[in-house]
């Protein structure tokens, strides 16, 4: 093994490879700027190029492309409280309100240095768990899947912050628009009535940019001025952002870890784990006053964990030839023109590949962060050019991303409903997140309910991992919701005597007094 | 591979091949840019074929047309063969289309505006499935089939992208659960791996891949191919598992005779109709006779291409493309498919899975 | 948030909560006909929003009449509008500027998306703000080089339109 883990770094290290590698970063941060495009779409773009490629700088380039959607999605969701791509939905709750008092720099540098650290974390775990992963992977049967999805719908409660009906509302809604179209126990389209655009549902890439691209745009434009809000300064930049990574590191590690598991399991879909991530930091947070309004920790979590995910994901992809995202599935096929089949073989006959694909994650992230540092301190300068000139250029850009999922009329009207729901929701304060959580997991829950029903019967409820993962279910809700109730205790009583802050929330509590002033001015 | 079939009918199709091909005009295409649409996302098998045939395929057609693939996705591949069902009928867009795609369109599934008697094939590639039991169903051996024992469940994707061994299922008289829900036919192969699923059907190099590793440690049991029939009716085996039994043989084996009745009727036509064209290029029949021409001529050509073979070879996973007189045997089965038989299929896919189809 | 903001946002609030009664009873109305397997989780999760629903509805009377007719302050994890925004006015603000954008989606779907751009950048930026002449050229140009860039580079398609123009260069 260590031998193929040296070799396989000589096999990389050739120019041509390494330039093929460089080639998928760059890629991989132009799709993942532009919202609604991510890892599937540039590794798409370069699959015809694939044919009669050297196959070890094929697989470097897409896992180049792989790596740096995850790190540079986090622009658009930082800067302007557009998910980048749907595995960076979370980042833009607590990264945009930092971009709005000016502290864009710093949100994107703890975003990029937590996202290069899950992401060697996650390389490394990959090479650690990769010979043991598959009695794991294993285990998880089609009832485990289902209280996983269930954990997820638990993580609504901690979303809905201190109105936890309105949340669970709009999880319901959520719910119902993820059951359109194709049921997965019966071969019923429902609610198409014979629009073949509806057969599939809504996609997820409209609907997150629907609830969250648009009435963003439409509030700054109604609102005048710039993204950061006046009298905000750019502040001193990126290299806070990493020393507040270095100081959360055990944050890090423990949401890199996270994003590891959940996406080691095939079947749950990539797109809940930032969501799964942001929820748990809530829940596990002493503080949880400044969530929402710009906690440098929401922005850690969901960053370090949806880099980690790519390492995770890849375990099933390569053991089984289960792809594990949307975007592995199109890895796979590119293997195909290598003629390389993944399957237990391949970690017998072909452990070089397997090294390659593991080196290949670790540099990229490496790379794929660094430019991404390099180029935050310009671009969130594009938080103070007044939003009139940069809205039509957004728009443009969403739309384009928007239509690039179908290319069908659907595509369009689509975007404006769920941009006119969230718009609306956003004005009511009704919690949109619930509703992204919901229509994520809403054909899980049902697949794989029907999944364990028809298996087991109802036999599958005393199922050891199935009990443990309900009772961590509980221990969440409830710890929750009593860490909740502690937390407002301990606010009140901090408004009679205000307690020592830690920096983060200082500097917070700085931006809102300049707001303050400048509103009274 | 093509299917073996008799030299007589062979020599009668080159023939007829000829005859077609005679008004070979050079320029219909000079200048024009085919467009290929691949009505499934990037990646799958159905597009990588897709993909490659138009990288060659400009090449070898008479005046050296720019080629195009655009993966037009949605709803399970409705969405492109609808849009390529409406488009020009001038021989500038073409279709790749899955095997099961195929049969959806030659049942006539909900939704679907494709109709295969309008079409014909212009290359089409192989591909065979091969069933597999899990040891947790008590049997140790093929022959063991039917006395499986307890709940014998399958993984259900789509039951029409799965109609092959369904159809297996019901000539063996196996009593079986289905367990609908599975997104694909790597997630019905992990189950089965778990142990949930108790039958199993991949593709044959994904079986080779990924299910002979379990074989090998005892968990599962190569049951049968579907292998391919000829003309005469007789089974052909997979030639990408030329060890592996097939489904007509394995019956002959434990009743003593072969199968016979509807199911195995069905049995023949959905073994060639859908493991034949796991890949198809397809191009309206009534688009102009020098474009469908061209077309040929220029398969004809590429498959001779040795740069060709050598980039067909890992993508076509150890079978050989089908052209020429291959091609019109796929028409002549399409064509000779008794309408009863279709009913038969349509009528199992209704009782047992609640599909609809267009109504006739 | 003043105390007519906050009279308007609990109204709307009821008002959405009650469009979610009407979508879960339509649920459960239109899933009776379908199969079984695709019935049974519509008609739960509809009997599941109505049941909340009530909930929240029940709650939102008991809490703004009988406990505290003043103080209804909500707060999520979810991005927080500005008190500036919340009034009248600002919902005012705001529809007109959502007018704005489902104007140029309309004109995408008749024009196509060169076209519709070209229209609707300038028509933004000087009827609705006060911008200058080169400013509002230099997005337009740089927009179709965008797109070009895009179309040619990334194999991305535009939006053809229902008049189906042809397509800027």
């Amino acid at each position: 093994m260590w031998d193929a883990l040296i070799s396989s770094f000589f096999i990389i290290s050739d120019p041509f490879r390494m330039g093929m590698l460089m080639l998928g970063v760059s890629i991989g941060i132009i799709v993942g700027i532009l919202p609604g495009l991510g890892g599937l779409m540039g590794m798409a773009l370069v699959l015809p190029f694939l044919f009669g490629m050297d196959a070890y700088a094929g697989v470097a380039m897409l896992i180049g492309i792989a790596a740096a959607v995850p790190s540079s999605d986090t622009f658009p969701s930082v800067l302007m409280g557009i998910p980048g791509s749907s595995g960076s939905q979370a980042t833009v709750m607590d990264g945009y309100p930092m971009a709005r008092k000016g502290q864009a720099a710093r949100a994107l540098g703890a975003a990029f240095s937590a996202s290069m650290i899950g992401g060697v974390l996650g390389a490394l775990a990959l090479t650690a768990l990769v010979p043991f992963a598959r009695p794991v992977v294993l285990m998880f049967g089609a009832p485990e899947l289902l209280m996983l999805t269930i954990l997820g719908l638990s993580m609504v409660g901690v979303l809905s912050g201190n109105r936890p009906l309105l949340g669970i509302i709009a999880a319901c809604v959520g719910l119902t628009l993820g059951m359109v179209g194709g049921a997965p126990a019966a071969p019923e389209y429902r609610w198409a009535y014979g629009n073949v655009y509806l057969f599939d549902g809504f996609s997820l890439v409209i609907v997150a940019l629907g609830l969250f691209a648009i009435p963003e745009i439409v509030d700054l434009l109604a609102r005048g001025g710039s993204i950061a809000q006046r009298g905000a300064v750019l502040g001193s930049g990126w290299l806070d952002g990493v020393r507040d990574t270095l100081r959360h590191k055990w944050l890090v590690v423990r949401h890199s870890l996270i994003g590891v598991a959940v996406g080691a399991i095939p079947g749950m879909g990539s797109s809940i784990i930032d969501w799964l991530n942001y929820g748990y930091v809530v829940t596990r947070a002493k503080d949880k006053s400044q969530f929402g309004k710009g906690d440098v920790r929401g922005v850690i979590a969901p960053e370090a964990a949806n880099n980690a995910r790519e390492g995770g994901v890849l375990m099933p992809t390569l053991l089984f030839g289960v792809p594990g995202s949307s975007s592995m599935a199109l890895f796979l096929g590119a293997l195909l023109i290598f003629g390389i089949q993944p399957g237990p073989a391949l970690l017998r006959d072909d452990l070089d590949l397997v090294f390659v694909i593991i080196w290949s994650l670790a540099l990229a992230n490496v790379f794929g962060t660094l430019i991404c540092l390099a180029l935050s301190r310009p671009i969130s300068r594009l938080t103070f050019v007044p939003f009139r000139y940069i809205a039509p250029v957004v728009l443009c850009i969403v739309i384009l991303g928007a239509w690039q999922e179908t290319r069908h009329v659907g595509d369009l009207i689509t975007l404006t409903a769920f941009g006119l729901l969230g718009w609306t929701m956003k004005r009511i304060v009704m919690p949109r997140p619930p509703l992204l959580v919901g229509f994520i997991l809403s054909v899980l829950v049902e697949r794989y309910l029907w999944m364990s029903y028809n298996l087991y019967d109802w036999d599958w409820i005393t199922r050891p991992l199935v009990l443990a993962i309900a009772m961590l279910c509980v221990v969440l809700v409830v710890g929750g919701t009593m860490m909740k109730q502690r937390v407002q205790v301990a606010e009140s009583a901090k408004e009679v005597n205000p307690a020592p802050v830690v920096a983060g929330t200082q500097r917070a509590q700085v931006g809102e007094t300049a707001k303050e002033v400048d509103r009274v001015s | 591979m093509t299917i073996r079939f008799p030299r007589t009918c062979a020599v009668i199709a080159v023939a007829m091949a000829a005859g077609v091909a005679l008004p070979a005009s050079a320029d219909y295409y000079a200048g024009e840019t085919i467009r290929i649409v691949i009505p499934f996302s990037a990646g799958g098998g159905t597009d990588t074929f897709g993909r490659l045939i138009a990288a060659h395929l400009g090449n070898h057609i008479p005046g050296n047309p720019t080629v195009v693939a655009e993966n037009v996705t949605g709803a399970g591949g409705l969405l492109g063969s609808n849009e390529f069902a409406r488009s020009e009928r001038d021989g500038l867009t073409l279709l790749t289309a899955s095997g099961h795609l195929n049969l959806r369109a030659f049942l006539g599934l909900e939704g679907l505006e494709l109709d295969l008697n309008d079409l014909v094939p212009v290359v089409a590639a192989p591909m065979g499935h091969i069933t597999a039991v899990h040891s947790n169903s008590g049997i140790s051996d093929a022959t063991e089939l039917l006395n499986m024992q307890g709940r014998v469940t399958k993984g259900i994707t789509d039951p029409v992208g799965l109609i092959e061994s369904i159809v297996a299922l019901e000539m063996f008289g196996i009593d079986y659960r289905p367990v609908p829900g599975y997104g694909g036919r790597g997630d019905t192969r992990l189950a089965f791996e778990r142990g949930e699923l108790m039958v199993n059907t991949q593709s044959t190099p994904a079986f080779n891949a990924r299910v002979t590793p379990l074989v090998d440690e005892g968990t599962a049991i190569a049951a049968y191919a579907i292998g391919f029939i000829d003309a005469n009716g007789n089974p052909v085996r997979d030639p990408g598992a030329p060890d592996i039994i097939t489904a007509p043989e394995l019956y002959a084996e434990i009743h003593g005779t072969m199968p016979s009745g509807p199911a195995w009727e069905a049995y023949k036509v959905t073994a060639n109709l859908v493991q034949n064209t796991r890949g198809t290029i397809w191009v309206f029949q009534d688009a102009p006779e020098e474009a469908r021409a061209a077309l040929r001529a220029g398969v004809d050509a590429m498959v001779a291409d040795t740069e060709f073979q050598a980039a067909a070879l890992s993508i076509l996973e150890g079978y050989e493309v089908i052209s020429g007189a291959g091609l019109d045997q796929i028409k002549a089965e399409l064509d000779a498919a008794p309408e009863e038989i279709l009913d038969w299929l349509r009528n199992l896919m209704t009782e047992k899975f609640e599909v609809s189809f267009n109504p006739r | 948030m003043s105390h007519d903001a906050q009279r308007l946002q609990q109204m709307m609030r009821t008002a959405f909560v009650l469009v979610v009664v009407a979508l879960a009873v339509a649920v459960i109305w239109t899933a009776a006909d379908f199969r079984r397997a695709a019935r049974l989780f519509p008609v739960v999760a509809g009997y599941a929003t109505l049941a909340i629903c009530a909930l929240e509805l029940m709650r939102q009377f008991i809490r703004r009449r009988l406990l505290a007719p003043e103080g209804d302050d909500v707060s999520t994890a979810d991005i927080a509008i500005q008190a500036e925004e919340s009034g009248l006015d600002g919902l005012k603000r705001g529809l007109g500027v959502f007018g704005w954008v489902l104007g140029y989606m309309a004109l995408i779907m008749v024009l196509g998306m060169p076209w519709a751009t070209v229209l609707f950048v300038p028509l933004l930026l000087h009827l609705r703000f006060q911008s200058d002449w080169r400013a509002t050229l230099g997005i337009v140009l740089g927009l179709l080089v965008l797109m070009w860039t895009l179309k040619t580079f990334l194999m991305m398609r535009m939006p053809p339109g229902l008049l189906n123009l042809p397509l800027l260069p």
